[in-house]
C-alpha cells in the first residue's frame, strides 16, 4: 500500500534470487497508489542452470498475468481481495499469503456510525479463489517483534515453502541487505512459524471477571443488580453501574438502577433484549460528556499511561501531552449551576467577553503544572453537575425516552427496542452534538405522528438514515418515503 | 490543480485560458515540489536541487507571466484558519479577473523520507530532538469521525471501541503519523471535540528538561495518587 517497504521485500526476494543461482527481474509502478489502489511489484525467477543449457538469455515479462502467478503476497486483507478480483489469484496454481488485518478505506472511515466491511467475507473469498491461502495478523506480528510488515510477509513467504530456497538462504539475504537486521530477523522467524502452522492460532477474549465489590454502598448496588434482574443483563447493568458511579457518585448509580427497575417490569420482552439495550443506552446517556467529565478523564494517571503507549516513549525520554480543546460559550455556561448559566448566556457585556474570548480553540498542556491543575479545577465541577442547565435537559430527554419505550413495550416490544437504540444519534460535541439531537428529535417526532403505526423496520431505516449524512437529506427523503414527513 | 498538472498542462489550458476569457474564478494550485502522481519526481518548480535539471522556477512567477494579477503564495497549508482566510479572500475580494491561489508545502512522505535518517543520526550523536505525534482519546471519542471526514489525513483511521457499552469504532491515529497538526487545527477550526491531544517526545533531554520533569511528575504524580485511590474505593 506504499510505505510499507514493498521495494525492500522485491529487493530481497531479487537478491536471494540472484545469490543463488537465479536470473531475477522486479518491475513496479511506484507512486500510482493515489490512482489505481496499491502498488504492484512484480517479481519473476529463472534458474540460470537452465538458461545456460538452453543457450540463451530468458525474457522475462514486466507485468502479471491472470492465471500466470504463483505467488501473491498482500500487505493488508482488502488488497488481498483486488488481487484476487483482479484474477492475479488462480485456483489451479497461486498461493496467496496475506494479513488479515484492515486499513479502512475512505468510505468506511467517514461513515457517521460504522461503515467497515465485514472481514469474514473477504476471508472467504480469498479462500476460495486460491490453490493455498495462507494468512494472519502481520501487522500485528511486526509491531510485537519491533519490525515491519515486509520482513514478516518474507517469513511467511519462506515458511509457505513455495521457492525452492531454504529458510538459511532466505535469513542470509536479511542479513546481506544490513538494515535493521535484528529485528527484521525476529519477525522473519515469527512469521516463519505462523506460516508452518506451528504457532496456535490468536488468544481468546477472556471471559470478564466476577465482580468483587470492597465498598459496602457499592456492593449493595451490585447485588441489587443479581438480585432484581435477569442474569441475561449483569454485564450490560454493572458496566453502567460502574460507570456511573465513575460519572457521578453512587445515588446516580442508585437513580439509573431505579430507572432500570421499571423498564425490568414492563411485559412484553421476553427475551431480555429490550431490557440490555434500555441498560447499555440508560447509562450512555446518563454520562453524557460534558467539560467536567472530560477534563477528569483527561487528567487520570490511566490516561497519561496510555499516551505514553501510544506515542511508544522510550526510558529517557521526556513526554509533553497537549489537549487540542475549544469550548464555545454554551459549554461554559452548561457547566456552571443554573441560576448563573442563564444569567451569563442573558448578560450583555460578560456574555460577550467570553464569547470574545472562545473565538480561538486553545491547546492546553495537561503536562504541566498549571494546565494539569485548570483541568482538575474544571473536572471538580462535577460536584454541582444536577444543578447545571445541561443536566435539566437532558434529565427532561431521557424521562420522555424512557416513557415513549415504557408505553410501546407493551404492544409492541420489537419498537421500544428501536425506540431505545434512538439514543445512539445523539453523541459528540458542540455541532455534532447538535445535529444529533435534531436527529433525534425529527425521529422521535415521526413516531409520535405515526402512533403506534410505525414498524420496527422502518423506525431502523430511519435511525440509520440520520447516520448516512450531516446534511440530514438522506433522513429527509426516508421520512417522505414513508410519509412521515 | 496539482504543481505537477500545473507544468503538464494547467498553465494553458487553464490559467492562461481563464486569462483569455476574462474569466471571474479561482484556480487553486496544490504545490508540494514534487510531481507525486507519478512517483515524486522534481519539476521545474521543485525546490531541491537537480544535477541534471533546472529547478526553482516560481509558479507565481509563471502564473503572473500569463497575465494573472490577483495571485497568492501560502508558504504553511496546514495553517487551517489561514487557508481559510485566504480562500474567503480570493472569493468575495471586488477584484475581477482570474485569481490563483498557490498552496505550497513539501510533500510529507519524501520530506520523511528526507529527514527520518537525519533525525535518527542526531539522536543517535546525542542532540535534544522533539518528536511530536498526535492521538486521540478514546475515552472521549463518541464515534462520529466527522474529523475524518473533514480532514485527510491516511494516519486517522479507526479502531474498534474499547467501551464495553459502546459499538460504533473511534478514532484513532496511527504510527505513521508526522505530527503536522492539521487533525488538531482542523478540530479547532470546525469546534469538533476535545478528543485530540499532541505528544511531544522529548529525546536526550536536557538536565532543565529534567529537573522541570521531575518536579512536574512528583506533583502531578502526587495529585494523581490521591484521585486514583478515591475512585478505587468504589470499583468492583
Amino acid at each position: 500500500m506504499g510505505g510499507e517497504g514493498g521495494g525492500v521485500l522485491a529487493d530481497w526476494i531479487v537478491d536471494m534470487g540472484e545469490a543463488n543461482g537465479y536470473l531475477a527481474q522486479t518491475t513496479s509502478v511506484p507512486g500510482v497508489a493515489q490512482r489505481t489502489g496499491a502498488t504492484i511489484y512484480y517479481v519473476e525467477l529463472y534458474p540460470e542452470a537452465q538458461a545456460e543449457a538452453d543457450g540463451g538469455r530468458p525474457v522475462l515479462a514486466l507485468m502479471p498475468l491472470p492465471g500466470d502467478v504463483d505467488v501473491v503476497l498482500a500487505s493488508e486483507l482488502m488488497e488481498a481481495g483486488r488481487a484476487v478480483q483482479r484474477g492475479l489469484v488462480t485456483r489451479d496454481r497461486t498461493t496467496l499469503v496475506a494479513s488479515t488485518h484492515r486499513v479502512y478505506s475512505i468510505a468506511e472511515k467517514s461513515a457517521l456510525g460504522d461503515g467497515r466491511v465485514d472481514s469474514s467475507e473477504l476471508l472467504k473469498h480469498a479462500e476460495r479463489a486460491a490453490k493455498r491461502f495462507i494468512r494472519f495478523d502481520m501487522a500485528q506480528a511486526a509491531e510485537a517483534s519491533g519490525s515491519v510488515i515486509s520482513a514478516v510477509l518474507f517469513g511467511a513467504l519462506a515458511g509457505a515453502g513455495v521457492l525452492p530456497f531454504s529458510r538459511a538462504q532466505f535469513e542470509a539475504t536479511i542479513e546481506r541487505g544490513g538494515v535493521g537486521v535484528k529485528p527484521s530477523l525476529k519477525a522473519f522467524g515469527g512469521a516463519f512459524a505462523r506460516a508452518q502452522g506451528e504457532l496456535a492460532p490468536e488468544v481468546a477474549v477472556p471471559e470478564a471477571a466476577a465482580p468483587q465489590p470492597r465498598h459496602p454502598a457499592v456492593r449493595a448496588l451490585v447485588e441489587r443488580v443479581q438480585r432484581d434482574f435477569p442474569s441475561s443483563a449483569h454485564h450490560f447493568l454493572l458496566e453502567g453501574v460502574r460507570r456511573l458511579i465513575d460519572y457521578q457518585d453512587l445515588d446516580y448509580a442508585g437513580l439509573y438502577l431505579d430507572r432500570m427497575a421499571v423498564v425490568a417490569a414492563l411485559q412484553g420482552d421476553d427475551e431480555g433484549r429490550l431490557l440490555r439495550e434500555t441498560a447499555r443506552h440508560l447509562a450512555l446517556w446518563m454520562s453524557y460528556e460534558d467539560t467536567a467529565r472530560v477534563a477528569a478523564l483527561k487528567t487520570r494517571s490511566s490516561r497519561f499511561e496510555r499516551v505514553r503507549g501510544e506515542a511508544r516513549v522510550q526510558d529517557g525520554q521526556v513526554l509533553a501531552i497537549n489537549e487540542y480543546m475549544h469550548p464555545r460559550l454554551q459549554e461554559i455556561c452548561e457547566t456552571l449551576p443554573a441560576g448563573i448559566g442563564r444569567w451569563l448566556m442573558d448578560s450583555r457585556l460578560p456574555r460577550r467577553l467570553i464569547e470574545h474570548f472562545t473565538q480561538k480553540g486553545r491547546v492546553i498542556q495537561t503536562s504541566s503544572l498549571h494546565g494539569y491543575l485548570m483541568l482538575r479545577t474544571v473536572a471538580a465541577c462535577k460536584r454541582w453537575r444536577r444543578s447545571t442547565l445541561r443536566y435539566a435537559e437532558e434529565n427532561r430527554r431521557i424521562e420522555e425516552w424512557l416513557a415513549r419505550i415504557a408505553a410501546t413495550a407493551p404492544q409492541h416490544p420489537a419498537l421500544a427496542i428501536e425506540v431505545a437504540q434512538c439514543q445512539r444519534l445523539v453523541k459528540g460535541y458542540s455541532d455534532t452534538h447538535e445535529r444529533g439531537l435534531r436527529n433525534y428529535d425529527t425521529v422521535m417526532a415521526a413516531v409520535q405522528r405515526a402512533g403506534g403505526a410505525i414498524a420496527p423496520a422502518t423506525l431502523r431505516e430511519l435511525r440509520d438514515a440520520a447516520l448516512a449524512d450531516e446534511h440530514g437529506s438522506k433522513l429527509q427523503a426516508a421520512l417522505a418515503r414513508h410519509a412521515l414527513a | 490543480m496539482g504543481d505537477g498538472g500545473f507544468w503538464h498542462n494547467g498553465l494553458t489550458s487553464g490559467v492562461a485560458n481563464a486569462v483569455f476569457n476574462r474569466s471571474d474564478n479561482l484556480t487553486i494550485v496544490v504545490d508540494n515540489n514534487y510531481t507525486s502522481a507519478t512517483g515524486g519526481q522534481d519539476i521545474l518548480s521543485s525546490k531541491a536541487d537537480n544535477a541534471t535539471r533546472s529547478t526553482g522556477h516560481a509558479i507565481e512567477r509563471a502564473v503572473r507571466g500569463v497575465g494573472v494579477k490577483w495571485v497568492r503564495t501560502l508558504r504553511r497549508t496546514y495553517d487551517v484558519a489561514g487557508m481559510r482566510d485566504a480562500l474567503k479572500d480570493a472569493l468575495t475580494t471586488q477584484e475581477k479577473g482570474p485569481k490563483v491561489l498557490i498552496a505550497q508545502s513539501e510533500c510529507m512522505l519524501n520530506r520523511q523520507r528526507r529527514e527520518k535518517p537525519q533525525v535518527r543520526k542526531a539522536i543517535a550523536d546525542g542532540k535534544r530532538m522533539v518528536r511530536e505525534k498526535f492521538g486521540v482519546d478514546s475515552d472521549t471519542c463518541t464515534g462520529d469521525h466527522s474529523c475524518i471526514r473533514l480532514s485527510g489525513c491516511p494516519s486517522l483511521s479507526i479502531k474498534p471501541n474499547p467501551d464495553p457499552l459502546r459499538t460504533d469504532p473511534v478514532a484513532t491515529v496511527m504510527d505513521s503519523c508526522v505530527g503536522c497538526g492539521v487533525c488538531g487545527e482542523v478540530s479547532h477550526a470546525a469546534v469538533l471535540c476535545p478528543s485530540f491531544y499532541k505528544a511531544q517526545i522529548v529525546s536526550n533531554p536536557s538536565r532543565w528538561d529534567l529537573v522541570r520533569e521531575s518536579f512536574r511528575a512528583r506533583v502531578i504524580g502526587w495529585l494523581q495518587k490521591g484521585e486514583a485511590k478515591r475512585r478505587a474505593t468504589y470499583a468492583f
